[in-house]
């Protein structure tokens, strides 16, 4: 009943006329970013905050938190259509999705993969709407070091989840806990690591180090590539699946949409991850198994459905715990942080409009996007047509344009060229650049809660192993990195 | 070919490595001079102390592990299709444009960096390049004083 009476709250406050704009500029933005290859949400989202400085919190978060589920509905569009996957979330999509087009197919598997998004990001507010609250009410009594413990858990299985070597992943990891140590140390109010530069004093900036490392990183990369796109035209009255489709593909979207939920609340997992799992269980549950790449329903069901449930999903620990379990979260922590908003236990009883209104834009969002992405994919498909040499161009300017107004400081364009490069570098090496954001955003708070643990226990470390939530958080993230050891030295071998 | 290609990749790998070392290496000594403070009472260079030395020692693994175990490295062939030309121009438009930003101003700035990137590195004919170079600043100075946008408009006044 609660819940119904706060949902109530939220409705009122995501169908103020203002929000409901907002609401839908965040997702027509988001598929729009979706289908464009070349800029993803995080790119994007960064790139908006500056714009958000005027507006209210809610509507901030409204209009950011759209770009995010609005990217994972788009992204399909481009994998069906041109096998160019818009979002890393949709990659798995094209396998199947590409080859029923080819097959004359396009209309269902597009209509597949808003429909099965819909009903995987419905079932995932439903989640958060119940699972928040309680969630945020036990945080309550959490103390620094359960704090420390769980985000150290957080950043070691994002590692472990990342693509590619967790090695490498631990690498970067600790690399943005070192980035994130420069400015101001807030104990002591030391400068650290600012070599005399005043704009260093409030540290490195988010919105430079992820455009660069997630915008200008990721545009240098796709220059290098070259593509012929062949498009897949389809027709309005073509997109419905049929009874066959849906009989095919039910059980694809109820598991697609358990795994997307359930990935989406872990750390480390979001969209991308739950996609290819749901694939590879959809692929291994299957009577047919060697049909999946051929164009099989299932292989676009089961993975839209989940990378929409985990989009929704993943707003769980970062508005009932603060702490963010992807990169797209610390950018939305980051945003909620410069509109005054501290995301934690806290954050449902001292701003229930703000988590309520959020929760019912999504449920708005989510009919928006059905509508946005069935009667006008055709505006879409002409969006593919226009060359990536127009856009590259476009997405710099506003980069710098972006970047610049943040602060109005030359030294974030000058980082952001910087962090694009380090971008680039590690796009090329493998190193995973998710891992280094996140760790930047967690780790001023990783610091304070240690130092404070540290002295609350006198200088013990065993605080974090005598404290049963902190002790689990360790025993997990020493299980992990063992896993990690041993699966190496096989390998090895 | 394969031995000479994996040989590169391998280096890559290698610079990669020494590169973390020494930055690592160099946050540490900053990290130290700062002071570590006690245990009880960590001081302003403790944490980041802890964690250069620990991605020096990580660093300093993969180093290890490259050297004794070469061909292991997952940038295989990773510079192979590198631009390296089209990355230098469009990092140094970048850079540029932040420059000149609030010497130029932001019109004239913006127009001379899509003018880089749509000529030369888009390689768009010369009128292509300027009208959109001209459209897009055009508009976008528009846009930003009709939102009230504090961007910096030169001696100009672009």
């Amino acid at each position: 009943m609660d819940a119904l009476h706060s949902m109530m709250l939220g409705l009122g406050v995501a169908l103020q006329p203002a929000n409901l704009f907002l609401c839908f500029v965040g997702v027509f933005v988001g598929t729009l970013i979706g289908v464009l290859p070349g800029i993803g949400p995080v790119g994007t989202m960064s790139l908006l905050l500056p714009a958000t400085f005027h507006l209210s919190p809610v509507g901030a978060i409204i209009m950011l938190a759209g770009i995010y589920y609005g990217a994972q509905y788009g992204g399909s569009t481009t994998s069906i259509l041109v096998n160019i996957p818009g979002e890393a979330s949709s990659i798995v999509t094209a396998l199947d999705g590409y080859q029923m087009a080819r097959k004359g197919r396009a209309g269902p598997a597009l209509g597949m993969a808003a429909l099965g998004s819909f009903v995987g990001g419905t079932v995932g507010i439903v989640g958060l709407m119940l699972l928040a609250s309680p969630l945020a009410e036990a945080a309550l009594s959490f103390g620094p070091p359960e704090y420390f413990a769980l985000m150290c858990v957080s950043l070691v299985v994002l590692t472990f989840l990342s693509q590619g070597s967790m090695y490498k992943s631990l690498m970067t990891g600790l690399l943005g806990l070192l980035l994130s140590g420069v400015g101001l140390d807030m104990f002591t109010g030391a400068p650290r690591f600012t070599f005399g530069v005043n704009e260093l004093t409030d540290g490195i900036g988010l919105i430079p180090l992820v455009m660069g490392l997630f915008g200008i990183g990721e545009i240098l990369g796709n220059l290098e590539q070259s593509t012929t796109r062949q498009i897949y035209e389809t027709r309005l009255g073509e997109l419905l699946p049929t009874a066959g489709d849906w009989l095919a593909a039910k059980w694809s979207i109820v598991r697609g949409t358990v795994i997307g939920f359930f990935l989406g609340i872990l750390p480390g997992g979001g969209a991308v991850l739950s996609s290819f799992v749901a694939y590879a269980v959809e692929k291994r549950v299957s009577k047919y198994p060697e049909r999946f790449g051929t164009g099989v329903i299932e292989g676009v069901a089961a993975p839209e459905t989940a990378n929409n449930a985990a989009a929704q999903a993943s707003f769980i620990p970062l508005l009932s715990l603060g702490i963010p379990p992807n990169v797209v979260m610390a950018v939305l922590f980051g945003g909620l942080l410069i509109h005054g908003i501290t995301p934690g236990p806290l954050l449902i009883q001292q701003h229930p409009n703000l988590f309520w209104g959020v929760v019912a834009s999504m449920f708005v969002g989510n009919v928006m996007l059905l509508a946005l992405n069935l009667p006008l994919i055709g505006i879409w498909v002409r969006l593919l047509r226009v060359p990536y040499d127009v856009l590259f161009p476009l997405i710099l300017f506003f980069c710098v344009v972006g970047v610049y107004s943040v602060n109005n400081s030359r030294v974030d364009v000058y980082l952001m060229v910087a962090f694009g490069f380090v971008g680039y570098l590690m796009q090329k090496l493998g190193y995973a650049p998710a891992p280094l954001a996140l760790a930047y955003v967690l780790g001023p708070i990783l610091e304070t809660a240690l130092r404070q643990s540290l002295a609350l226990s006198a200088g013990s470390f065993a605080i974090f192993f005598t404290r049963p939530i902190a002790a689990a958080s360790m025993a997990v993230m020493a299980v992990l990195i063992a896993a990690q050891i041993v699966s190496e030295l096989r390998r090895h071998r | 070919m394969e031995h000479a290609g994996r040989s590169r990749a391998n280096d890559a790998e290698l610079y990669a490595s020494v590169v973390l070392f020494a930055f690592a290496a160099a946050a540490g000594v900053g990290a130290y001079r700062l002071g570590l403070g006690s245990v009880h009472n960590p001081g302003p260079g403790f944490m980041p102390f802890a964690t250069a030395t620990l991605l020096a020692l990580m660093a300093l693994g993969q180093l290890v592990r490259v050297v004794v175990a070469p061909g292991r490295g997952s940038g295989a062939g990773a510079f192979a299709t590198s631009r390296w030309g089209v990355v230098a121009i469009v990092l140094g438009t970048l850079f540029g444009t932040g420059v000149v930003f609030e010497r130029a101003g932001f019109g004239i700035a913006t127009f001379l960096m899509l003018v880089v990137l749509f000529g030369v590195v888009a390689r768009k004919r010369w009128w292509v390049t300027l009208l959109s170079a001209a459209l897009v600043a055009a508009a976008a100075r528009f846009l930003s004083r009709a939102l009230g946008m504090p961007l910096p408009e030169g001696p100009l006044g672009l």
